[in-house]
Formats: structure tokens, sequence, C-alpha cells
């Protein structure tokens, strides 16, 4: 082997190894114990396709992919919207702008949990935030996180408060747009709306796809504010995690139900796989019509 | 390559990292835990120098005063001997014991309820006691039988019962006086009529006081009214399912007819309101009738300085059927050695001193706990437990069953709760919800 290699290799040996280890590792073990019955006590015995004909047969997973894709088909667009309304906003030229950037993104750095304990009181159907402005303008709000209609559309609300890592690159693509582009329109005679939707969107296409499939995986993987919300009654734990009538329960909380509260490993390495395949496929669709969609300027 | 094709490859490079996230997340680790099978193999003491002491780690779930109470037997037991440190951790989160026990780093003893011990069992979590029993010649004929019988599984003992909890009856002197009720009520009939005139309504609807005991949910009311109005699930040994009969039928009736006049919606407000066992707790504020809940009721609104005027009754019994009084369904909180554990034997010595009768009548009365043994029961520290000459009586009742094991319990418990709250949500009568229940539970006993 080269010197130059070798010494390449060592450079990049703490990713490296981390790797294997960390990443590499288990998910070569979790293709192997999902066609094992394995409950991390007794060693893991071969069950061949069980686990993944469980996996197409049980109610609950059915029930937990409905869930999924109401989150990934309403909240994915949603906060996608919401972030780039926000970075449009804090993209014009106003006096205190760089507060207003600030301010805008600090929900964003707040970790899930302390967020679903901050909303779990915004959203308390009596004494909650919410509620009680509503209540001012002589509207009864919703029983928010009790009831099962209700309780998607709250964690949507909290995901649009949490937009600002979205919001923050669309913001740097923003300005990433070339001036010259909006100043030939004007002369032209184009509106705002005009210039948004032939200049600005077109522009931040790529950034748009970025982003749309990284909403896409977060929402496919949605767990902790749901699992937080599920978990946390006020009468104590509830080890089910599923919410009012199972509104709640969703891909990534029923995986970890069966994998931590029910030690079926080898349910949930199965779920995993076929939750990777579900997102992989979606990923190479979106890709695939991106070439319509996407523009890619400069060169 | 161009700079399309460039940012393309990035772009997906990131999306592998990131869904390869979710798969790594969930593989078990392996690391070949066979359990000590046999208490005599835990190397503890062994390569240890004379004179010091081995350290035995004992998790639990309690925190607060509870926590407290248990570190305060935990100090004792250090300083009654001299061969073990006994190390206490407040764990609110069984989750994360058992991965911890998986994991082979988790607790020498730690505590769970009754009703995890044939999963725990089955899965290999916590170690029978047998052996240790026997090798030491431990009584366990001082626990209360059934008490006791609630950690067997299989004809193995895998953990000894701290208390006997049921639900007693609350109720708010104050609100039942103003409804022109002087006596607690007695039957399921004059229950569901003092539930009616104590609750108060707001002109939207929402509830000012909820007269019935829906706080703090209606799965936590269900097998305690039901029990109460003398209804057994399962037949001695859980060998028939004996669900449907008319006791559980009017539990559920009442509570579907009670949702159904109050409005769902409003409930679920109230019981979003406050928290349980806390200041803000419905009970505690003067905003709950009756309530059904455990004698810790009784230690909280002491320790709190709480300033409500309540009486203690037995659970209403089944209109006409006074031969069922006092009933209720017993369960225990239970203690357990994991089967991972690397001292088993100083484990076991602790577990052996906080079952004597002192510590644990000490532990159980700054619970607000009914003892699991007879001697501890009997101990002088009994009387200092808040409200002991009202609940103790109550403990004798022959009517007070528990709910015998078998292995599917813990599906049978989920698909319980999933059909009864489509019920308590009014979205299927009580009739619907029998048939169904009736049908599945019963395959769970196969």
């Amino acid at each position: 082997m080269k010197r130059a290699t070798l010494t390449g290799l060592l450079f990049s040996s703490p990713f490296l190894i981390g790797f294997i280890a960390f990443t590499l590792y288990p998910i070569g073990a979790s293709l192997v114990y999902s066609f094992t019955d394995f409950n991390m006590f007794k060693s893991p015995s071969w069950v061949g396709l069980d686990n993944y004909r469980w996996v197409f047969q049980e109610k609950d997973v059915w029930k937990s992919i409905a869930n999924t894709l109401y989150m990934v088909l309403f909240a994915t667009p949603i906060s996608l919207i919401v972030g780039l309304l926000l970075a449009q906003m804090l993209n014009m030229k106003v006096r205190g702008q760089s507060i207003y950037r600030t301010l805008y993104y600090i929900p964003s750095i707040v970790p899930a949990i302390a967020t679903s304990l901050v909303w779990m009181w915004v959203l308390n159907p009596k004494s909650g935030l919410i509620n009680t402005a509503l209540g001012y303008l002589g509207i009864r709000g919703p029983n928010w996180l009790l009831d099962p209609v209700w309780t998607k559309p709250s964690l949507i609300l909290m995901g649009a408060w949490g937009a600002g890592g979205i919001m923050i690159i669309f913001l740097a693509s923003l300005q990433d747009v070339p001036r010259s582009l909006y100043e030939s329109a004007e002369i032209d005679g184009a509106g705002k709306v005009r210039k948004f939707l032939s200049i600005t969107l077109p522009s931040i296409s790529p950034i748009i796809l970025f982003q749309l499939i990284m909403g896409l995986i977060t929402y496919f993987q949605y767990f902790a504010q749901a699992f937080m919300l599920a978990s946390m009654t006020n009468s104590g734990a509830n080890q089910t995690m599923a919410g009012p009538e199972k509104s709640l329960l969703f891909y990534a909380v029923l995986l970890y139900r069966e994998a931590f509260v029910d030690f079926r490993m080898g349910h949930a390495s199965a779920m995993a796989w076929v939750l990777f395949l579900i997102t992989s496929i979606v990923t190479y669709l979106i890709f695939r019509s991106s070439n319509r969609w996407v523009t890619y300027g400069g060169d | 390559m161009n700079a399309k094709q460039g940012r393309k490859a990035s772009l997906l490079l990131v999306v592998v990292m990131m869904v390869a996230g979710v798969l790594s997340a969930c593989s078990g680790s392996d690391n070949g835990n066979k359990g000590s099978a046999s208490p005599s193999s835990s190397a503890s003491e062994s390569g240890k120098p004379a004179g010091e002491k081995s350290k035995v780690s004992v998790w639990y779930l309690w925190g607060g005063a509870e926590g407290e109470a248990l570190e305060q037997i935990i100090q004792d037991f250090n300083a009654s001997q001299d061969k073990y440190t006994v190390e206490g951790l407040s764990v609110p989160d069984e989750q994360k014991i058992k991965v911890a026990i998986a994991g082979g780093n988790g607790p020498d003893l730690t505590d769970s309820f009754d009703w995890v011990v044939p999963q725990y069992a089955q899965q290999g979590i916590a170690l029978p006691l047998d052996d240790l029993i026997a090798r030491d010649g431990y009584d366990v004929s001082d626990f209360i039988p059934a008490a006791l019988e609630s950690g067997r599984f299989d004809d193995k003992l895998y953990s000894l019962p701290l208390n006997a909890n049921f639900s007693i009856m609350y109720y708010n002197k104050k609100l039942l006086a103003d409804a022109g009720y002087s006596e607690p009520p007695k039957t399921s009939k004059e229950l569901y009529d003092v539930a009616l005139k104590t609750t108060k309504v707001n002109g939207d609807g929402s509830i000012e006081v909820i007269g019935f005991p829906s706080y703090p949910s209606e799965a936590y009311l269900f097998n305690a009214l039901a029990h109460g109005f003398g209804s057994a699930y399962l037949s001695e040994g859980a060998k028939e399912l004996t669900f449907n009969n008319e006791s559980t039928k009017a539990a559920m009736q009442m509570i579907y007819d009670y949702n159904t006049q109050f409005g769902v919606d409003n409930i679920r407000q109230l019981q979003a309101a406050g928290k349980w066992l806390d200041p803000t707790d419905p009970f505690l504020t003067g905003k709950q009738a009756i309530r059904f809940d455990g004698p810790w009721l009784s230690a909280h609104i002491k320790n709190m300085n709480i300033d409500v005027d309540y009486g203690i009754a037995p659970l209403p019994y089944l209109d006409g059927k006074p031969e069922t009084a006092g009933g209720g369904l017993v369960s225990s909180s239970i203690f357990y050695i994991a089967k991972t554990s690397k001292n088993v034997d100083g484990a076991w010595e602790f577990m052996k001193y906080l079952y004597s009768p002192e510590p644990l009548a000490k532990f159980m009365s700054l619970m607000g706990n009914i003892p699991a043994t007879k001697s501890a029961m009997a101990q002088p520290a009994m009387k200092d437990m808040v409200d002991s000459e009202q609940i103790m009586p109550l403990t004798e009742s022959p009517n007070l069953k528990s709910i015998p094991h078998f292995a599917k319990r813990s599906d049978f418990d989920k698909l319980l709760g999933e059909e009864l709250e489509l019920m308590f949500n009014l979205k299927k009568t009580p009739d619907e919800t029998m048939s169904v229940l009736e049908g599945k539970l019963a395959e769970f006993l196969k």
C-alpha cells in the first residue's frame, strides 16, 4: 500500500473506526436479528421470514403506518412552507433584523424533550396558553393532546414552531439568488408574486429538494415528541405509548415499543429494515421527479 | 462529474447516513448474558480483600418522599452489618432498568409491579428465588398468601411482594354534605346518585366539580370499579374467562352513562387540568367528590399539608348484592433480583433485611402502603401510617381478589385497555365492547 494511502487512512481512522463499530456493525447485526427471535436475554434463534410476515400482518403496524403517513403528508409541506415564509420575512431589510433572526431560530435549538414539555403546557385544554387566548375570543379550544382528532395537528403545530432549522437554510439560499435577476424582472414590470414564483422558487429549488427529502426522513422516523406526549400522562407513565385511541402510535414509536418494552428485537429489526426500504423508495421517487422541477443554475 | 451530479451525489450520501441512523439505533447488543442461574455462582465476594464491603446496587422507580423512605431503609441496612454496601438510585423509568439489566450493567435488585412477573419470568429478566429460599430456609409463610402468589410463575417464585395495594373510596365530606348526603355511598346505585348530584357544570358544559371517580382516568378507575362490584375476570388458576358478568357490565355501563351525560370532551378537559397526587389534583383542590385510589392518597394529603375534609370508605358494591361488599382488586409492588446481577448474595441479603418486620413496617408506613407480611402489619410503626385505623380493617375483607397470572397477561391488559378506551370515548357501546372482548380475551388464555 502506498504511504500516502496509509497516511490518509490513518487520519480518517477515528471516523472509520467509529463508523464501523457504531454504525456498520449494528446495521449488519440488525439485519441478522431481523431473521431471528431475540429478546436480548436469551440467545437468538432463527425464524426465517416470520418477523417480516408479522410486520405485514400486525394491525398495529398498519395503524402506525397510517399515523406516520399523516405526518409525512401534512407536516412535511407545512414545515417547509412555514420555514420558507419565515425566511422570506427575515430576508427583508428591516431595522433589528438580526434580532428577529435569532428569535425565530431559538426554538430549533431547544431539545425535543424540552419542547414537548413546554407544549404540553401550552396545549393544556384548561390552563394552556392557546385555549386561554381562544377563550378571550369566546371560542372553547379543543382538548389538543387528549382528543384523537387533534393530537397529530398538535404535533404539526409544534413542528412548525421549531422550523428554524429549515428557515435558516432557506434564508441562506434566498441571499444567494442573484440580484440581477430581480432587477431585470423589475424592468420588465414583474410584481412581487411574479418575482417569487418565477425567480425565487426556481433559484432555490435544489434547496427545496434537499429540505423536502430531509423533512420526509424526519417524519418517517418521527419519534421523540410523540413518545413524550404519549408516555407522559397525568396519571403516570403509560406503557402503551400510543396516545388517545392509538393516534400517536407512529412507526418509530411502535418499533421502540417492540424493541425495548416487549423485547422483541426480531420484530423491531424487521420493522427497521422495512422502514429503510420505504424511505429509500420514496427518496428515489423524489429524485426521479426532481429532473422536472429542480433547476441547477450556475454552470 | 458535473456540478449537478456532484450535488445530487452528496445529497444522496447525506440521505443514506440519516436513514442508517434508524437501523443502527434499533439493533440490540448481544453481550452474551448467560445469566447466573444458581445463586452460588455469583462471584461477588471472591477476590475481594478481607474487610472490604461488596457493593449491591438497588434501583427503584420511586422518587420524592417515597424514594427517601427507601433510602432510609438502605442506610439502616448499611449500618447494621459490615459485609455489603447497598447503593440506592432512583430510576423512574422501567424501560431504562430493563435495558440496563439486559446489557449486564443494571442493578442487582430492583422493583416493579406483580403483573410484570409472567413477562419478566419468560423474558429472563428476573432471577428465580427458590434456590436462595431453600438454601437459607427462608420462611415465606409470613407473607399474605395471595400477595406471595403474585410472584409465582410456572412454579417458580420470581419476586417478593412489598405491599397489598387496592383502591379504597375517598370522599369529600363538604361536597357530599352540600348535595344533601351525610353518608358515603354504599351501593352502585347510591354511587351514581351521588355522582350526578355532586357534579357541577359551567355554562359552556365544562365541569367545575366532578362527582364521579373518573379522575385521574377511566382506565385507572375501571378495574377498581368492576372488582368493587364483585367482578372476577378469570377463574382460579386463569383457566377460564369469567369477564362477562353482571358486575363488569355494570361498571362499563356506569362509566358509559356518566360520559354520555357530561360529555367526553368536558371530562378529558378536567382530567388534563390537574396532575395526579399533585397539589393541582382535583380531589386535593376540593373539586372531586368521589375518588377511588390507594391508601397513599392519605399520605400525600398529609405530606403536602393539603386542607381537604375527606372520609374513607370501602368501594361500593353492586346494588342488591351486599354479600360482595368490601371487594376490590389487589396488586403488589415487588422486588426482584436481576438475572444479570453481579452480586446475587448481596441483593438477597438486603432483600431479607427489607422484608423483616421492622424495616418493612417503617418503609410501608412512610409510603402509606399496607405491608404484605403479617408481622409487619402488627408492628407499632404501622400505627403511624396516615389513616391506618380506617384503612387497616379494610384489608381483612374476604372479597379482595387478585388477577391470577398467565403467560399472555401483558397482551391481555393491552387489549382490554384499547377496547375499553373506545367505549370510554363513546365510540362503542358497552354491549359491542363486551362482545369483542369476550372473544378476543379468551384467546390469550390458550
